[in-house]
């Protein structure tokens, strides 16, 4: 009789890295499709463009260090959708190419691959590339070419540009169903809501982040509005356009770049939707959510610190 | 069902047929050989102290003293051949009229009964009795409770005369609230718990029951003690006897057997093929055996046979930093970061993170989606700190 040996637990929840990017994606896919009807064939372009970019590239720079690997746990596919998703449709293959190239690069294989990077990689490769060649970022000028059935403005950047009187037309309901201007995904606000409640339902990830984050949002965007109801938008119209869903639900809460501890959890997501909106009414750009999420990140290591103590009884077993 | 909540269906103990051998171990093997003077063919009795803290739990002759390796570590053990028909020492003694008698002579009695009851009862000011089974799928103490209500009231009222502790408190779970409050009313309170691991745990149940600032020291003792404590003193019986539930394919079978019933008796009903694993314990807990060999002990409350196909391989790969373990770890442990500092050998690190209060429930390698072994990874870092004596050992 052969038996094998091993340390506890000898139980497991059948877990594995592979599902838990399997049910990221699915929780994108609606959200990639949608993207596609309103786009067409262009986003269905950056959509793969972007996917076998990541793929290829991780494969390439894995071979590169000597490590065996790692396609099988979703990862790259996850992060070329995400990349897409936050990327306009006008952008050309070479933004798209080098864009998601170096995000697995400098953002994610530097570090050790997934688990150990400080950064949240998506967007070190958006930030990459809207740094160096911003005009090509245009959200709002580059859906002029194609014919949608809404208004191919950006919401944020007329609020930048031309005050609330701008955006006093544009209705909130429509926004929450999709009818924005903006990156592939980013618009589809029901959809990664849905996303984000699903992911979250499968224990992916855990509520704090979301909800912490949203709650910055509101918090700091009403007191703006508050303070000046003539200048700054109100706290809805800040949730519902721009990157905050898909930063709220499929940025922010990255595992590695994201604190682990109950608290720290809290204590970022508050601090990125406050910045974010500190950045939106007084930065040059438009958004904040990539930027407020980036500087947050660099605060991930601090944040865990907030732990409490353990305290356990001291039990004596008669 | 999730595999973590605790069972609660009844099933009856069946009393197992007497082993022809057992096996006893004497004392945990150092390193050093120290002979044990009990000659081989001596004849020994139920409830007879072979040496301090050793009593026989069988009528019998030494059939050899040798040594075995436990799970947990090599230990000299001694081989008994059961004769058969049962004699009861005559230093087992009972005592009807306990609660009008000296604690310490009571205390003197339990251990003569091979009860092995801790010495430090005096500074105890809480004890917590658990009719819960700590960890799923055995349901020894449920089961116990159910069967035994009157002794467990006489045995509730012993253990707050023997410890003079302030509070006795029996955790239930909640199906059993009706009958603790008949078992345990004007004795002790009731402590309700939640039917799933690890509330289940002793630490925990005691982490819920005291105040935060943790000064008290708790007793803690399940009922299967506790009615072996009293049968010892109201009918002189020696506690030489186990429940254990043994779990398989065939479902979940509870036995009473003799303290020293070696596995394969146990388990001679239950085919075992290749590549199965036999665990001694539970399956969250519990240490894979590598023979059936191995004697059931006094704290062992079940076997796990787990079919090859069952069995999870645990693997290579690193932390996706996913927070998992941190989210379902009962003491809010950063085991994400215990789990690679021990990897690496960074071992004072993890005792900065508080390595020391890891209960070992397991729960973070049973959640954890890289499949990462942290439970050993936990328990390296540990003696490699108690090695060096940079911890204290427990």
């Amino acid at each position: 009789m052969k038996l094998i040996v091993s340390s506890p637990p000898h139980w497991h929840n059948d877990s594995n890295v592979s599902k838990v990017h399997f049910f990221l994606i699915l929780a994108l896919l609606p959200v990639a499709v949608f993207s596609v009807f309103t786009y067409g064939m262009h986003a269905a372009r950056v959509i793969s463009v972007a996917i076998s970019t990541a793929v290829i590239s991780e494969i390439l720079i894995r071979r590169l260090f000597r490590k065996p690997a790692s396609i099988e746990d979703g990862s790259a596919i996850f992060a070329g959708l995400l990349f897409a998703l936050i990327m306009p449709a006008s952008a050309p293959y070479w933004l798209i190419i080098s864009g998601t190239f170096l995000g697995i690069l400098v953002g994610k294989e530097i570090f050790g691959g997934l688990g150990c990077y400080p950064f949240n990689p998506v967007i070190v490769g958006w930030a990459l590339s809207k740094i160096s060649w911003p005009n090509y970022f245009n959200y709002d000028l580059a859906s002029a070419e194609y014919n949608l059935n809404f208004d191919f403005r950006y919401p944020l950047y007329l609020l930048k540009k031309g005050g609330v009187e701008t955006i006093a037309d544009i209705g909130l309901v429509d926004l929450f169903f999709g009818q924005q201007a903006g990156g592939l995904g980013s618009g589809a606000v029901f959809l990664l809501l849905l996303g984000g409640l699903f992911v979250i339902y499968k224990g992916v990830y855990s509520w704090e982040t979301p909800v912490s984050f949203a709650a910055g949002m509101v918090f700091m965007s009403t007191i703006f509005w508050l303070v000046n109801a003539d200048m700054y938008a109100n706290p809805l119209f800040h949730l519902l356009t721009g990157n905050a869903m898909i930063g709220i639900f499929f940025l922010a809460t990255d595992f590695s770049s994201s604190p682990f501890t109950k608290w720290g959890k809290i204590v970022f997501g508050l601090s990125i939707g406050i910045l974010t909106i500190i950045l939106r009414a007084w930065s040059n750009y438009p958004d904040g959510v990539f930027f407020a999420i980036l500087i947050m990140n660099l605060f991930t290591p601090l944040l865990d610190r907030i732990n409490k103590k353990p305290t356990t009884a001291k039990v004596i077993m008669l | 069902m999730n595999q973590l909540t605790l069972n609660n269906t009844e099933i009856e103990i069946i009393d197992f047929p007497e082993p022809k051998e057992i096996i006893l171990p004497v004392r945990r093997y150092d390193g050093k050989e120290k002979a044990l003077k009990i000659k081989d063919g001596t004849r020994l009795v139920t409830g007879e102290q072979i040496i301090p803290g050793l009593v026989s739990t069988v009528t019998g002759t030494v059939a050899g003293v040798e040594g075995l390796a436990f799970p947990d570590g090599d230990y000299t053990v001694l081989r008994i051949e059961v004769e058969g028909k049962d004699e009861l020492s005559e230093h087992v003694k009972s005592e009807p009229e306990y609660l009008k008698k000296d604690p310490a002579k009571l205390l003197r009695l339990l251990n003569q009964a091979n009860l092995k009851l801790s010495s430090k009862l005096s500074d105890i000011k809480t004890v917590i009795v658990s009719a819960v089974d700590p960890d799923p799928p055995a349901v020894i103490q449920q089961q116990l409770f159910r069967e035994n209500e009157e002794l467990i009231r006489e045995g509730l009222e012993l253990i707050k005369h023997i410890t003079g502790a302030e509070r006795v408190v029996l955790a239930v779970s909640g199906e059993q609230s009706d009958l603790a409050k008949k078992v345990a009313g004007g004795i002790a309170e009731i402590k309700l718990i939640k039917s799933k691991y690890p509330h289940s745990l002793p630490e925990i149940i005691a982490n819920d029951i005291v105040d935060s600032d943790h000064s008290d020291q708790i007793g803690f003792l399940s009922i299967e003690k506790l009615l072996s404590a009293v049968l010892a003193l109201k009918e002189g019986l020696p506690a030489v006897y186990k429940t254990v539930s043994i779990i398989s394919k065939n479902g979940v079978v509870n036995y009473k057997v003799r303290i020293g019933t070696l596995l394969k008796e146990l388990l001679k009903d239950i085919p075992i093929a290749d590549n199965a694993k036999i665990i001694l314990g539970s399956p969250l807990r519990g240490d894979s055996c590598y023979t059936t060999d191995i004697p059931v002990t006094g704290d062992v409350d079940m076997i796990y046979v787990q079919d090859s196909s069952e069995v999870y391989r645990f693997q290579n790969q690193q932390c996706i930093n996913c927070g998992s373990c941190v989210e379902v770890c009962p003491l809010d442990l950063p085991v994400n970061l215990i789990g690679r500092y021990a990897e690496f050998s960074i071992f004072d690190k993890c005792r900065d993170l508080d390595i020391e209060s890891c209960l070992e429930c397991g729960l973070c390698a049973y959640h954890c989606p890289a499949g990462r072994s942290l439970i050993q990874l936990i328990r390296l870092a540990k003696k490699e700190l108690t090695t060096q004596n940079l911890m204290t050992a427990e």
